[in-house]
């Protein structure tokens, strides 16, 4: 099939950079969608035009590397599914397509489709860890953990810190993505030492790196590829407020 | 607690606490303006017992401006502060599933400002129509049954009166709801209830408020 791409293309971070219509011609409905701008930037490079630059790495879902805005939506139409597994099958021959970067004040561009979401390795720095002591392995059933509770930390931790939450919520906000990387830890009684500290600094800095206040639209978690839960972002609400008061 | 007041969830927890007892303070209003429907002495009744609390109305009246510009100044804040969040917008913008009132709270919130401000002229300075000021009931007290008839049976000022409520439904709506997640309650039990607390509110305080300027305007109340 053929598609019309409209692609948004910035050659640098100072670069003020615009939308740009393309054809993409021969595109098979097996592809996925970086296949497809794989081929277009084949057709790109045959007519010496710049190909486009864009952000991916393991093509299975699980890496977080792939981003892109699909007509308006973070990872495209699909729920659940990250952009390298959004498949062709989708479109129809003659769609039209808008392919934009992630906005964020904290995700500048860095050229075309890539952006710079070292603010979620800052946040992390800040306290999503937690301090052990280092030495031989401890024994796997040493520190016991309900069920529930294993099971909720984990929900949070399937986080790929891709960053398609921020770039749907209308605010910008990255509660979702702090909240996950908070509870992962504050639902595990290895995360408790730290637990004061690791939520306040964790929300300073994202505070500090310039994201969105979250007003609750859910845009969130439906467009979290990982389905990460924003009742997520009530426990770290809590655990917020309880470090504040104490 | 500066520094948690300042912080972006912080600031969210002032609009949810402002927000709950401007919710609460609503509902009362709604109650106490139900008794339109009553004989005309209930309502004036009412309003006179208010209008006696003397020093106590006045904390009241304190306690609800304080907690009115709190309401709106954080709001303002959050809101610029979003803007700012996203200086680039998409060229094509979509949305999954946040629902229409939960995207035009900036909107129906500051319509909501500029109606407050109104309503006060009107039923309460008396300045849109400085006669409600002579409406007396033989007692000497305020008519506010009167009054209220005549306000309404003004097709324009009953217009501004429907269209706010609308603005105060859609407020509610996300509003009433979202502050459970903005103070952390949340709780797979009682998620589903919580969802429609909102928007159960947001129906009874429109029809409610809406039926009293509808029942004027066809004469069910004169």
């Amino acid at each position: 099939m053929n598609l019309t791409l409209h692609i948004w293309r910035q050659k640098n971070a100072n670069d003020k950079g615009k939308m740009v219509t393309y054809k993409a011609h021969d595109i098979s409905t097996h592809m996925s969608f970086l296949e497809m701008l794989d081929v277009l930037n084949q057709q790109l490079i045959e007519k010496n035009i710049d190909p486009v630059a864009f952000d991916h790495d393991c093509r299975e879902g699980i890496c977080g590397m792939c981003s892109l805005i699909i007509n308006g939506k973070a990872h495209g139409p699909w729920s659940a599914t990250t952009t390298c597994q959004l498949h062709m099958r989708e479109y129809k021959d003659g769609d039209e397509i808008y392919i934009e970067p992630w906005r964020s004040k904290a995700f500048p561009v860095i050229k075309d489709l890539v952006v710079n979401r070292g603010a979620f390795d800052r946040i992390m720095q800040s306290g999503g860890f937690v301090s052990v002591n280092t030495g031989s392995a401890p024994d796997a059933n040493a520190t016991p953990i309900a069920k529930e509770k294993a099971d909720l930390a984990m929900a949070a931790a399937s986080c790929i810190g891709c960053g398609a939450c921020v770039a749907q919520c209308k605010n910008a906000s990255a509660m979702l993505f702090v909240a996950a990387k908070v509870s992962q830890f504050a639902n595990l009684p290895q995360g408790q030492i730290e637990k004061k500290a690791r939520v306040q600094n964790m929300v300073a800095a994202m505070d500090r790196e310039g994201f969105g206040n979250c007003t609750n639209l859910l845009e969130c978690e439906a467009a979290c590829p990982m389905s990460v839960s924003a009742n997520f972002i009530a426990q770290m609400n809590r655990e917020f407020f309880a470090a504040g008061i104490k | 607690m500066f520094a948690f007041l300042t912080s972006s969830i912080g600031k969210k927890y002032i609009m949810a606490v402002t927000g709950i007892l401007l919710v609460l303070f609503t509902l009362g209003h709604m109650v106490g303006n139900l008794q339109i429907y009553l004989k005309p002495e209930a309502i004036n009744k009412y309003a006179h017992t208010l209008q006696s609390l003397g020093g106590l109305l006045w904390l009241i009246r304190g306690g609800l401006l304080f907690l009115f510009v709190v309401h709106v100044i954080t709001g303002i804040t959050l809101y610029l502060g979003n803007q700012g969040a996203r200086p680039i917008d998409y060229v094509k913008p979509a949305t999954i599933k946040a629902t229409l009132p939960s995207r035009t709270m900036i909107i129906t919130g500051l319509s909501l400002f500029a109606f407050i401000v109104y309503h006060i002229m009107h039923f309460t300075l008396h300045l849109t129509d400085p006669s409600f000021s002579f409406l007396a009931t033989p007692e000497g007290h305020m008519d506010v049954h009167r009054m209220l008839v005549t306000g309404f049976g003004n097709m324009l000022a009953s217009a501004v009166y429907i269209a706010a409520m609308i603005a105060l439904g859609m407020h509610l709506y996300h509003g009433a709801t979202s502050w459970f997640q903005t103070l952390g309650i949340n709780n797979v039990k009682y998620n589903c209830t919580i969802k429609i607390i909102g928007p159960v509110i947001a129906v009874i305080v429109f029809l409610f408020n809406t039926s009293i300027p509808v029942s004027v305007l066809t004469k069910f109340i004169k």
